[in-house]
């Protein structure tokens, strides 16, 4: 189905270059993005991606590949871009009237902003999962249940079932709920309810999973789970995680990648960037020098 | 790196923090220095006297040892430094072994010496020891400035000399050996003679180690074990 929907033309760019500027607040020159931005088994290739809203550029020219099956975490301080970035991967920055993205976002080579594109189809195939938990005020089977329903992905009451509850155990949530499945979803815990969140971006099947922030609205013990169930999701699918938290990104993601206003400016392996990051202001933000 | 500062972090009780613990681990090390010079003048001076005096010093440098894996610890537990205050934390908690280890290295000599200084024993081959126990001082030195400095550069140059250490310990060692063969008599003598030298090398070594985690700190590569002049040509092609 999503294929069909997905044809794609576009071939990817491999260029990746950018303007030379000052960064003026900490007097540090920005060159070209440092380390490993590309990769060869890209499930998401985005190639001189800038973003506007309005006049105002958010995003400067980012070139970047989103490995299948792994875990790459976008950091950097307040405002750097990362969640408008993250919202380019499945077009919810349409919803802004004055966002403009240029450049060229590519999920498994077609190009996700082509005319006949059906951002909803988009949406199903690459699934998101907020800072707060949102679930609908329905029953918590019905939160997992919406998307297949609409999307028609079962044949009847039990295949629907059985997938409520396959996503609810991928979700870690099914021993905590199976006995209320029919209670409403927003009388779970704030963690209970991130988890039901994911459950229902599962239950859609999707390959891309964006998380902006999954975890910074949950206390320690429901950020564990989080960051466990984003270990384990990785198997089946690709995850991009927005964070704030420094920790959660070195213990999640096997890449990373540093914004600073607007631009991309360093992406490696975690164990690196956490080690010994290569440019100045990768080091300055992850050692709390700034942001 | 030109970059390396380890001030201007946003909290400024961490900024102090790792100044601290940088402050304490040299120390630590003017601490080991100390007793290395100590031990040497003992040796070069035959003073039974100050041998006395290094091992009257007690556990200084032990107690610098623990106080400095409290601090890292707790810099860790609170602060979950990364990047280059992350390699400063492991390079402090690696160093302070191989201090320590330097400490423990001059009190045993200072124990040789006494034995040897009781039998009335002399030799021109102190002032041998002497001479390598000179090396090894400057290398001790060398490294400790280096650390100060973050000096990555004098790093390599004094860890590529620690060969030169090596050399002559064996030369000095096979002198001893070929008097211990040549006059049974003496092999208790020059056995401690040949333990001293011993315990020279291995400080020399312990230095070496102490260059190596400067290499990690400053420029993020951890070249243990590695051949030293690889290490020199990698870097000089960066």
């Amino acid at each position: 189905m999503n294929e069909a929907v997905l044809n794609g033309l576009n071939e990817p760019t491999m260029k990746v270059q950018s303007n030379r500027e000052t960064e003026d607040s900490l007097n540090i020159e920005y060159t070209d993005t440092v380390g490993q931005p590309l990769c060869d088994d890209p499930k998401i290739s985005t190639r001189n991606v800038d973003v506007f809203y309005a006049d105002n550029q958010a995003i400067h020219d980012v070139s970047l590949d989103i490995g299948a099956h792994q875990v790459i975490a976008l950091i950097g301080p307040s405002g750097c871009g990362k969640s408008t970035y993250l919202r380019t991967l499945n077009r919810m920055n349409d919803t802004i009237d004055i966002c403009r993205v240029k450049g060229q976002i590519l999920l498994d080579g077609h190009d996700i902003y082509q005319k006949k594109q059906d951002p909803v189809l988009l949406r199903a195939r690459v699934g998101m999962v907020f800072q707060k938990p949102n679930p609908f005020p329905k029953s918590i089977y019905d939160n997992v249940a919406y998307g297949p329903r609409i999307h028609g992905l079962t044949r009847n009451k039990a295949e629907l079932d059985d997938l409520v509850e396959d996503s609810l155990i991928k979700a870690g949530l099914f021993q905590e709920v199976k006995d209320r499945l029919h209670a409403p979803g927003t009388g779970l815990s704030g963690g209970q309810q991130q988890r039901l969140c994911i459950a229902r971006t599962i239950a859609v099947q999707p390959e891309v999973i964006l998380m902006d922030e999954p975890a910074s609205a949950l206390d320690p013990i429901a950020t564990a789970k989080i960051e466990e169930l984003i270990n384990e999701l990785k198997e089946n699918f690709t995850i991009v995680i927005v964070t704030h938290s420094m920790q959660q990104a070195a213990r999640v993601s096997q890449r990373t990648a540093y914004f600073h206003m607007g631009r991309l400016i360093e992406v490696g392996e975690t164990d690196q960037i956490f080690t010994n990051p290569s440019h100045e202001l990768t080091e300055k933000y992850i050692t709390g020098r700034f942001g | 790196m030109e970059h390396f500062e380890f001030e201007k972090h946003t909290s400024s009780e961490y900024n102090t923090e790792l100044e601290d613990i940088r402050n304490h681990l040299l120390q630590m090390g003017g601490q080991a220095e100390n007793q290395l010079r100590t031990v040497l003048k003992a040796i070069s001076e035959e003073s039974d006297e100050l041998a006395t005096e290094l091992l009257s010093q007690g556990d200084d440098i032990d107690q610098m040892e623990v106080d400095l894996d409290q601090e890292c610890t707790r810099i860790i537990a609170r602060r979950q430094p990364a990047a280059s205050d992350l390699r400063l934390i492991v390079a402090v908690m690696k160093s302070i072994t191989d201090i320590e280890r330097i400490g423990d290295e001059t009190e045993k000599m200072a124990r040789l010496l006494k034995k040897l200084f009781a039998r009335d024993f002399h030799s021109k081959y102190f002032k041998e020891i002497d001479h390598l126990g000179q090396e090894v001082l400057t290398n001790l030195s060398g490294s400790l400035n280096a650390l100060a400095r973050l000096d990555a550069e004098e790093a390599i140059k004094l860890a590529q000399r620690d060969q030169v250490i090596d050399a002559h310990f064996d030369e000095l060692n096979g002198q001893l050996i070929k008097k211990m063969v040549k006059d049974p008599n003496k092999v208790k003598p020059y056995l401690g003679l040949s333990q001293c030298a011993q315990s020279l090398e291995r400080i020399g070594d312990h230095a070496k180690n102490i260059c190596e985690y400067i290499i990690y700190l400053v420029i993020g590569k951890d070249v243990r074990h590695t051949d030293i002049e690889e290490v020199k040509n990698s870097l000089l092609e960066q």
